[in-house]
């Protein structure tokens, strides 16, 4: 049986060998990838889900859920778009930014627009140490992501292409004039399109997501 | 530490749950509490069979653990059914010709329910919208759409 583990602090979190649990949408879903028999740890209660705006600057904390950040006046467009990529209210309702991002799925809705946007997020690292990381950087240095930083008059523009709006993304991608992030089906997150990879799956053909990557690029106007 | 009695509020009751915090909401509603209103199509949060109303939000409460429903407020169907709103959606859905094989419909009525409450006079769209994390298998969806539309004129008493 699984265990759900209680914290008095976020910083106990990591001498538990255990999974986080925030909104729960990927952890507990029927065929989900994580390991079904660690224990999760309970960490809701310690993160924040206020969204604060700061002159162009908002920071989001990592509980808000994709419903709060499409309903919240701040929110920009970009951010809007992607958070509707979710289909459903019912999980829009509990999944939250924070889980999104940690899930680092190649599918991902928010990981490439946020990116795009030169997201900055605060990180209570393995050390128990507050740092600010880029968000590229979370995959090599992982800890639990206290909030999100964004700037709102970023412009950025975002392409997703799945077989309906339900589906599994083959190619999601976004652009602004600084930067460029794909999630790409069946071969992960890439920061540019030189070091994307493709694959063939069940998805579509290596050539097809090459093109739909390339395509989006050059709409963009970033080519 | 471990929490494994956990309070919350269901159908505008109070009522106690004392086990595994991992169990699933659904589980806990359908075996313990006997609200078979309440169904299980996918187990995995796509197609809403499983939607249940907490803390006035509609949730999939197959990907829900009970650790999580510590001091909410829980609506089923069987506690929607009999509010004023709840009769005026099930009685459309019934004169509407919305309901085939019936499985997806408590999930439907639910989503119709939060979004009538929170809107008069909903857009073709925002009805869409409302139920677009319900899959239905049988009707195609339009029927269900105009029985939303249905409700709405009813409870206006247009
Ligand atoms: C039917 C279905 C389809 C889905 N399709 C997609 C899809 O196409 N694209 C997509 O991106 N997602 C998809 N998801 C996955 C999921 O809904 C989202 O990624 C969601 O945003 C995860 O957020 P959560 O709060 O529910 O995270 P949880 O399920 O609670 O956690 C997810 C992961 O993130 C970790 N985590 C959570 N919060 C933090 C934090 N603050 N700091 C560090 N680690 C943390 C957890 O340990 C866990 O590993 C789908 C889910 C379902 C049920
Ligand atoms: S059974 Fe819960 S969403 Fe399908
Ligand atoms: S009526 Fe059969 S699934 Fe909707």
């Amino acid at each position: 049986m699984r265990d759900l583990v209680r914290i008095n602090s976020l910083k106990e979190a990591f001498s538990k060998n255990g999974i986080l649990l925030a909104g729960g949408t990927e952890v507990l879903r029927l065929n989900s990838p994580l390991k079904k028999d660690m224990p999760l740890i309970d960490i809701l209660p310690f993160l924040s889900d206020e969204i604060r705006k700061d002159g162009e600057k908002l920071s989001i904390g990592s509980a808000a859920t994709f419903a709060s950040i499409l309903s919240c006046p701040y929110s920009p467009e970009y951010l809007k778009e992607a958070v509707s990529y979710m289909p459903s209210p019912q999980l829009r309702n509990q999944a939250t930014i924070g889980g999104n991002i940690a899930s680092w799925r190649d599918d991902s809705y928010l990981i490439p627009t946020l990116s795009a946007s030169g997201a900055v997020l605060f990180v209570l690292n393995q050390d128990g140490k507050e740092e600010r990381i880029p968000i590229m950087e979370y995959c090599k240095k992982g800890g639990i992501i206290l909030s999100v930083s964004i700037r709102g008059d970023e412009k950025v523009r975002n392409f997703r292409e799945g077989l309906t709006s339900h589906s599994h993304a083959v190619v999601t991608a976004s652009f602004s004039s600084k930067s460029e992030c794909y999630a790409i089906k069946g071969s992960g997150i890439f920061f540019s399109l030189e070091q994307a990879e493709f694959c063939s799956d069940m998805y579509g053909r290596a050539e097809y997501k090459s093109y739909l990557a390339s395509l989006y690029r050059k709409e963009s106007g970033r080519a | 530490m471990l929490d494994n009695k956990i309070s919350f509020t269901l159908n505008g009751k109070k009522v106690e749950f004392i086990g595994d915090p991992l169990r699933r909401l659904i589980d806990t509603l359908r075996e313990d509490f006997g609200l078979t209103g309440v169904k299980e199509g996918c187990g995995e949060g796509e197609c809403g069979a499983c939607s249940v109303i907490k803390d006035g939000k509609l949730v999939t409460s197959c990907i829900i653990p009970m650790g999580s429903v510590a001091g909410s407020d829980i609506w089923t169907i069987e506690g929607i059914r009999d509010t004023e709103l709840g009769a005026i959606i099930i009685e459309a859905f019934a004169d509407g010709g919305a309901v085939q094989c019936g499985f997806c419909i408590p999930g439907m009525v639910l989503a119709s329910y939060v979004l009538l409450s929170e809107k008069t006079n909903p857009s073709e769209l925002e009805i869409r919208e409302a139920i677009s994390g319900n899959i239905c298998r049988c009707t195609g969806y339009d029927l269900i759409v105009e029985s939303i539309r249905l409700a709405d004129s009813r409870r206006r008493g247009v």
